[in-house]
């Protein structure tokens, strides 16, 4: 389709230019998301959550089933609202 | 050659974009670095975009308490970008996080672990400097 970049067709450093501005804009919104989606996995793609799971295997499920290729979106794990995550 | 991280206000966490490579695919992902941690680790997500096998036990990580099984995974390449807009490709072995079991409910301990970027990639040579009130967090290696 012209216009439409796959993952195939990008070098590293595209996907890495598409990675990194998910991540800003995650972090942009980052309290957003935190509240909206607590305890989730989400996959962001240009600036968007194209989905969100409480699981690796429902998320990707429903790429699947939007058509999304999962190689092509950022996934980002969400604690929950009260959480503080030490690793 | 620099590598920019990103901070994170709201989690309070360092995080760097990377594009991962494997024989069987490519994709990007987030990384946290964690100098609390002496390896990086790939999480079950991650792992199972980039299709990667299962094969080789590496023994038992505990985090929070909790213990994982952990395989090791040597055929993957990282590609960080430069402060100067450069693919910069780095290769060495990570760890891959696996539940126990299919059971969703118990997946979920596993999915919620983030990728996360250790000690052994400072051990490439890479330095860290971070100065959260600037926003200048980078690491740093001379080039060959």
């Amino acid at each position: 389709m012209p216009g439409v970049f796959t993952n195939k067709m990008l070098s590293d450093l595209d996907l890495l230019n598409s990675a990194e501005e998910s991540l800003k804009w995650f972090i942009a919104n980052s309290s957003k998301i935190k509240n909206k989606y607590p305890n989730k996995l989400i996959a962001i793609k240009d600036k968007t959550i194209v989905a969100s799971s409480g699981n690796t295997e429902e998320l990707l499920k429903t790429l699947k089933e939007k058509g999304i290729d999962d190689s092509e979106v950022l996934i980002e794990v969400i604690p929950s609202k009260d959480e503080i995550t030490i690793f | 050659m620099k590598i920019e991280l990103s901070y994170d206000p709201e989690l309070k966490l360092l995080k760097v974009p990377v594009t991962i490579k494997t024989p069987h695919k490519r994709s990007f992902s987030t990384f946290i670095f964690d100098t609390g941690s002496p390896n990086t680790l790939l999480n079950y997500t991650v792992s199972r975009v980039l299709e990667i096998p299962f094969n080789e036990e590496s023994g038992i990580i505990k985090i929070g308490g909790s213990k994982y099984k952990a395989y090791k995974f040597d055929n993957i390449e990282f590609v960080f970008k430069s402060i100067d807009n450069q693919g910069i490709i780095e290769k060495f072995p990570v760890k891959v996080l696996r539940p126990s079991s299919i059971k969703s409910n118990e997946l979920s301990e596993t999915d919620r672990f983030p990728n996360i970027l250790g000690i052994d990639f400072l051990e490439l040579g890479w330095k860290f400097f971070c100065d959260l009130k600037t926003k200048e967090i980078y690491f740093e290696k001379e080039e060959d």
